[in-house]
């Protein structure tokens, strides 16, 4: 009992000292970029926890939840599809390799002139740029299902369907969920990006219009939201990741990296 | 068994199928030809792109921001890294700081960055240092946590001095984990490299994108975002050959995440 | 050449399963891999015969081919020559009363499914109702000693354990014959004995062919009825022996049996030397 104290003391003290440190060295500060920690956290509250969420919080979370979904499902029946055929996976290898390593933010220009301002550019381009890491590990995962699995599979006759369903999604699953994690990522930048150029709402249109009027502390209340969004997103992600692959995690002791 | 020389022959008809079909779409009457041309016009841009001075001038920025960034990254995360792998209780300490600056979108702080260092060098490599760091870091502490077990043990009973500890058992051990880590993280830097430009107004390919788009040079703007993919190409090549090396030196039981 | 233990105790069953006729028949079967130059000849030649109810090993050095001629057998690789028949038609593909047991447990084993759902999985999609199929894990689990393991993980399970597992599924199936690739190869010796004996009950209840692929020179004698011994590759019969030891068998007094070393060190003999000049299947 005591050595479970002295490790969550451990783990707390410092996290506890920097935002104490922050809170009171910033206290009636003066400086043009570092309001003091309060009046940024009041800022915080007025605009995102309050009914004022809707105005910023809501766009950006539906784009991104959208976009990203939209990655995920195509991404992932594609990837089973392509990875289970050779000939379809060597034809697409070079064009999906070379959508993964395009920065996604240099498709914004052409986003824009195809579909203007507004929602649809913004989700095209979530979905787009999230939809190559996640297409790609699927590929590769299902790729690289053990053979002695397949034995099993045609030693015993399995269905084509019952194939794909009980033996090569489960088995490719490690690297998929990788490419969720990685794609979650993409669609989180390209969720605020979007917002930062050519937007007139979301956090990061928030944020930018709160630098531009010099609204310092309401700026940095944007950037504490999207913190938090970040961590609460990888958290809810972790949690999951950690529930489908706890047979993975058992035999191989963390997940794919 | 299909030899390489097959899959090659086979990616590039599923290029040259690509670029074929957008051949047609563009010719077509669907979309409008000056807003999206035709990969022919792209190519012929792409060679004249090439001959001008100011888009090496712009692709050295690129270059210039990515990789000091990445070295500035690397040499703070790598002792770091090691001595918060090393002592269990700095890395408690840490981890929570870490764990919550990891997933903060890096882009967010783009606006307060540009306030203080305006479009210059510095807000370039201010921002791909912050993003590049905290993931670079755990891996870090990753690898020199994961030493293993046995070998640990050899090197005491043979009572190895501690620099030659670090040196032969650590750095090998955790060289994998470190050069995946590279491999993200110099990824990363040449995509903060670029969004900097891109948004934020820094000298760059990504500022000659923005450019090429708000003089409607259409052509000159896909040509550009075409060398950008294959410049992401080359980084990601690059990392991942070293990162390859590495993992020869120990059992290949880890997969990576593309 | 089809001839069965004639001391047998059971030797009324022995005489009955010599009534019922050839289970899998081999004929003239080769294997090779590659072309032209870099062509491999893993099987050169093998001919035999396995009668029903019979408990045949397959034994040969490392690189004899024992795996491929294995997987040409059941179904999983096609051969380059010859011909080979399961309960008188020829295989084109894993045959549906053939059951088969693969050496690594940890990778044949699905990780993702409870044990349940592992010894359940040939059975799916072949029109057996839920309860039947539930009917059938129970009996199985219950035949290789683990009840009450269904809502179990393989990976919580001992090697041996998920080796009995990997037995389940292939009793579950109900096959005629079961196929073994040296199952007990990469599990502890006191488990082996008891996984070995396990094989000869279920044997014998079920009244299954057994073809049991190994390199363990006393397991294959203490196991079987005949003995196919390979060459290297490229591989042919180098001689079939005749075990014409007592049944039931048992670890302590079997191995005790003077006729048991002496069929020991004739297999091992055959095992270690080279192979003659002139191969020649024996009768």
């Amino acid at each position: 009992m005591r050595r479970r104290a002295r490790i969550v003391a451990l783990e707390l003290w410092l996290p506890v000292v920097v935002v104490a440190a922050w809170w009171t060295l910033s206290a009636g500060s003066q400086s043009l970029y570092f309001p003091p920690l309060e009046t940024i956290l009041e800022e915080f509250r007025a605009t995102f926890l309050s009914s004022g969420a809707d105005e910023h919080l809501r766009p950006s979370l539906v784009n991104l939840g959208l976009g990203y979904g939209i990655a995920v499902v195509t991404g992932v029946v594609a990837g089973v599809l392509i990875g289970m055929n050779r000939w379809a996976a060597a034809a697409l290898d070079p064009l999906v390799h070379f959508f993964r390593a395009l920065p996604g933010p240099a498709l914004l220009p052409f986003a824009i002139i195809a579909f203007g301002i507004g929602t649809t550019m913004k989700v095209w381009i979530i979905a787009f740029t999230s939809l190559f890491p996640v297409l790609l590990n699927a590929i590769d995962g299902v790729r690289g299902v053990d053979p002695t699995a397949r034995e099993v599979a045609r030693a015993y006759r399995l269905g084509r369907l019952r194939r794909i369903f009980a033996i090569v999604l489960p088995s490719a699953s490690p690297q998929i969920m990788a490419g969720l994690r990685v794609g979650l990522q993409t669609a989180i930048l390209l969720m605020v990006v979007s917002e930062l150029v050519a937007s007139t709402s979301g956090i990061g249109f928030f944020i930018l219009q709160s630098q531009q009027q010099f609204e310092i502390a309401d700026m940095w209340a944007g950037i504490v939201a999207l913190g938090l969004l970040g961590c609460i997103l990888n958290a809810a992600f972790g949690l999951v990741e950690r529930r489908v692959l706890r047979w993975y995690i058992a035999t191989h002791g963390e997940v794919v990296r | 068994m299909r030899e390489p020389a097959t899959t090659a022959v086979v990616g590039v008809a599923g290029v040259a199928g690509a670029l074929a079909a957008w051949q047609a779409v563009s010719a077509g009457e669907v979309l409008d030809s000056t807003s999206f041309p035709p990969p022919t016009e792209v190519l012929d841009a792409l060679v004249r792109v090439v001959g001008e001075s100011w888009f090496w001038t712009a692709l050295g920025e690129t270059a210039k921001s990515t990789l000091l960034g990445l070295l500035i990254t690397v040499a703070i995360a790598l002792p770091l890294g090691a001595a918060l792998g090393l002592s269990e209780t700095a890395f408690r300490s840490c981890r929570l700081v870490i764990e919550f600056l990891k997933p903060i979108p890096v882009v967010a702080l783009l606006p307060l960055a540009l306030l203080m260092y305006g479009t210059t060098l510095q807000m370039k490599l201010v921002l791909i240092c912050f993003g590049t760091l905290w993931p670079l870091l755990m891996q870090v502490i990753y690898g020199v946590q994961n030493v293993d077990a046995v070998a640990a043990e050899t090197a005491r009973a043979y009572r190895l001095r501690r620099t030659r500890w670090l040196v032969s058992v650590v750095l090998p051990s955790a060289a994998p984990f470190i050069a995946t880590g590279l491999r993200v993280a110099g990824v990363t830097a040449l995509l903060l490299s670029i969004v900097t430009e891109l948004v934020g107004g820094a000298a760059g390919l990504g500022l000659q994108i923005t450019r090429a788009q708000s003089a409607a040079d259409y052509d000159e703007l896909y040509a550009l975002v075409v060398i950008t993919g294959v410049l992401g190409i080359a980084v990601n090549g690059v990392l991942r050959r070293m990162e390859r090396r590495t993992l020869r030196w120990l059992p290949e039981h880890r997969e990576v995440a593309a | 050449m089809r001839l069965l233990g004639r001391s047998d105790a059971g030797a009324a069953s022995a005489d009955a399963r010599e009534a019922a006729g050839t289970v899998i028949s081999v004929d003239g079967l080769g294997k090779t891999y590659g072309a032209g130059e870099d062509a491999k000849v893993a099987i050169e030649r093998v001919d035999f015969e396995v009668a029903t109810g019979e408990f045949v090993s397959i034994v040969g050095p490392s690189g004899a081919g024992k795996t491929t001629l294995l997987k040409c057998l059941t179904g999983l690789l096609e051969p380059t020559t010859g011909r080979i028949s399961f309960e008188g038609r020829e295989i084109a593909e894993p045959p549906a009363r053939m059951a088969i047991v693969f050496q690594d447990y940890a990778r044949s084993l699905f990780p993702w499914m409870t044990v349940a759902r592992n010894v359940e999985l040939p059975l799916l999609d072949k029109g057996i109702g839920k309860a039947e199929r539930r009917r059938r894990v129970g009996e199985a689990l219950e035949a290789v000693g683990l009840p009450g393991t269904e809502r179990r993980f393989p990976w919580q399970l001992s090697g041996g354990m998920q080796q009995r597992v990997a037995l389940a599924r292939s009793l579950a199936y109900k096959p005629d014959c079961l196929v073994m690739d040296e199952p007990f190869a990469s599990v502890d010796a006191q488990t082996r004995f008891e996984l070995e004996d396990l094989v000869l009950e279920l044997r014998h209840a079920f009244g299954m062919t057994v073809l049991f692929v190994t390199h363990d020179i006393d397991e294959a004698v203490y196991l079987s009825d005949r003995i196919v011994v390979l060459t290297r590759s490229p591989a042919v019969v180098r001689k079939i022996l005749e075990v014409d030891l007592p049944r039931p068998r048992d670890q302590a007094a079997t191995k005790g049996h003077q006729r048991f070393a002496e069929l020991r060190t004739e297999l091992l003999e055959l095992v270690q030397t080279q192979r003659p000049t002139s191969p020649r299947p024996d009768a």
